[in-house]
């Protein structure tokens, strides 16, 4: 789950004391993420391999690499300290989770494969350029997702390089250029390839980790009822209907963080390959029991150590986000420590992978189509782009924390705002046109852009529960339909045969 | 329907929104928990009725979903606050658990299962797929 980089950012050292179970785990991990990243990138030999795993995967590998790039590093660390601090509002967050999975598979699944199928297409921005005929419409599109993916980056690679340095005790700056290698050796050489079998072994790790830290913390506050009554004994508005949020904050994170699932392209770009797309059928069971199953820590920690701190068996946080890394530390063994320390390192490295293959997308592909100046070996050119932008990602995060958050507070209000209309609705209407697409795109860039930097300056702040991410989301569907329904004498022309037979299909 | 249904809905989020800056009222929090729920209602009726989910399952499952949305967020503006004492259902107090376990799991036993039992194979496989390549080729020599 991407969010808002204030929420997801961390910017401060994770307390731990290395242990040996630690030390050895998280070596372990390592080793099997490079033999994985090793063997896939003896695999990678075209472009297609290497950005939408060749000739396709299986329905299980597409669920959990399509769970790993979902939910990031925030899952372990910023989620529980978010509802730690802020109570039941945070958890609207995740609530949309068993809703959001057969939503998208309804809207995009289908088109989207078959799209591939007909026009061959390799990313999220070419299946916008198919709909509506328009390598400006891909352009756009591209630019915006650019922009988005290399702020998520930086505050992935930031929070890599923290963890990293409480395992190893490296230090912030070398944490980071560790990290940063580590996850661009195998970015670079076995693409998404290599990104989708780690992410397996990635996904698994956190679905595990969060199945027994739930039962961790079941087993040491009582069961659920025991920490809720503990926690209603001394702070009951911590669990009533929106926490410590106000109502329209809780159900913005619910609307921006459930209708924008349509518009992550990280995550739906997994649509184009899967190897048989009858197995599309369980894709929505599977991928909700999966996120349901991992959200469990987010829900789990955030709880308990409410309630432990409530009834005085641990010593206040100093910072929400302490609130994992404390549990760890204090009420679980030192092996189930090393599992989620790994889990969370499996976490960040999982997204960040499918942020650099979709941002080398857009540099390699996306633009140079746009400008009518296509690539000559995208592979090679692919592999390059993936370094640089890991590179200037490494070098954003390495910099005062104020430019990475400014940065990354784009990518949610981005994604969505460009993706949800022009793609999820628009190949669902075949009334959408080309000016619509492009006017909501802009709306969206536009809104987004404006608000983060007036409010990232200080210069202008919303009120409580109204955010730029939510503000261009909704404002770049009513401009979506506005002007799709003022030019409409163009639908028709803005829409290529086998596109519409394939919107029919 | 589902397209107005989603305008309409997303059109509500932004009058909440507004009513932000005017003091957030009670008609803003409601605007914004009837918008949410037509809009996943209706974004969902929009995939699933293109997807050739039979007419009645699509209406079924977006009234459920507007229904899940709309009580489990709205309802717990009804009922009191918790205290020390109050009952809890499955371990939660009863204005969370209506949101947690209703909004955030019931949907988990019905959608997906939807989805499965509607889905069409029909057209995926390779022989199809092949022809469907055949056909859009023809299409754009014309």
């Amino acid at each position: 789950m991407i969010l808002p980089v204030r929420l997801l950012l961390q910017t401060h050292a994770i307390p731990t004391k290395s242990s040996v179970e630690i030390i050895v785990v998280a070596g372990i991990y390592f080793v099997v993420c490079a033999a994985i990243a090793t063997w896939a990138a003896r695999r990678t030999r075209t472009s297609e391999d290497f950005f939408v795993a060749g000739k396709g995967i299986g329905l299980w590998t597409m669920t959990l690499a399509a769970m790993a790039a979902t939910l990031s590093g925030f899952i372990f660390i910023g989620g529980p300290g978010l509802l730690y601090g802020a109570g039941t509002g945070a958890l609207f967050i995740s609530l949309s989770a068993s809703i959001t999975t057969p939503m998208s598979a309804w809207a995009l699944a289908r088109r989207m494969r078959l799209l591939r199928e007909v026009r061959r297409l390799v990313t999220v921005p070419d299946a916008v350029g198919a709909r509506y005929r328009s390598a400006t419409a891909q352009g756009i599109c591209a630019v915006a997702i650019l922009i988005a993916t290399i702020g998520y980056i930086a505050t992935n690679l930031l929070a890599l390089g923290l963890v990293l340095d409480a395992i190893f005790g490296t230090g912030l700056r070398s944490g980071v250029l560790i990290g940063t290698a580590t996850v661009v050796a195998y970015s670079a050489t076995g693409g998404i390839l290599a990104g989708v079998y780690t992410d397996v072994f990635q996904g698994s790790i956190k679905a595990v980790a969060s199945v027994m830290v739930f039962a961790a913390v079941l087993r040491g506050g009582h069961g659920l009822g025991g920490i809720s009554q503990t926690i209603l004994a001394h702070e009951p508005a911590f669990l009533g209907p929106w926490g410590h949020l106000t109502p329209i904050a809780a159900l913005s994170f619910f609307l921006v963080f459930g209708l924008g699932t349509l518009g992550q392209p990280h995550v739906i770009s997994k649509y184009y390959m899967l190897k048989d797309p009858r197995q599309l059928r369980w894709y929505p069971l599977l991928m909700t029991l999966v996120l349901v199953v991992t959200l469990l820590l987010f829900f789990g920690i955030g709880l308990g150590v409410k309630a432990a701190v409530l009834a005085g068996d641990m010593a206040p946080l100093a910072r929400n986000d302490d609130a994992t890394p404390a549990f760890l530390l204090q009420r679980a063994s030192p092996l189930l420590a090393a599992i989620v320390f790994s889990g969370i390192a499996a976490a960040i490295m999982g997204t960040v992978n499918a942020f650099l293959n979709v941002g080398a997308a857009a540099v390699t592909h996306d633009i140079p189509v746009a400008i009518g100046r296509r690539v000559g070996n995208e592979l090679a050119v692919g592999r390059i782009a993936t370094v640089m932008i890991a590179a200037l990602a490494a070098l954003l995060a390495l910099r005062p924390g104020a430019v990475v958050a400014f940065l990354g507070i784009f990518g949610w209000g981005l994604f969505a705002s460009t993706l949800v209309p022009t793609l999820a609705i628009g190949l669902n209407w075949a009334g959408a046109t080309r000016v619509g697409a492009i006017a909501s795109m802009t709306t969206g860039l536009f809104v987004t852009l404006v608000f983060e930097s007036l409010s990232g300056l200080k210069v202008y702040k919303f009120p409580a529960g109204v955010t730029a991410s939510g503000l261009a989301l909704v404002l770049s569907v009513v401009v979506f339909f506005v002007v799709s329904w003022l030019t409409r004498d163009q639908a028709a022309g803005d829409l290529d045969a086998d596109v519409r037979l394939i919107m029919e299909a | 329907m589902a397209l107005r249904a989603l305008l309409v809905g997303v059109l509500s989020i932004i009058l909440a929104y507004a009513s932000a800056w005017v003091g957030a009222p009670k008609w803003g929090i409601w605007s914004m928990i009837l918008g949410s729920a037509l809009t996943m209602a209706a974004a969902t009726a929009m995939g699933a009725g293109n997807s050739k989910v039979p007419r009645r399952s699509t209406i079924l499952v977006s009234l459920f979903l507007f229904a899940v949305i709309g009580i489990g967020f709205g309802a717990p503006l009804f009922l009191p606050d918790e205290s020390a004492g109050s009952v809890l259902i499955f371990g939660l107090p009863l204005r969370a658990a209506i949101e947690i376990y209703g909004v955030g799991l019931l949907p988990l036993f019905v959608l997906p299962l939807v989805f499965a039992n509607h889905f069409r194979s029909d057209g995926l496989d390779e022989t199809s797929l092949a022809e469907l390549r055949r056909k859009c080729a023809e299409l754009m020599k014309r």
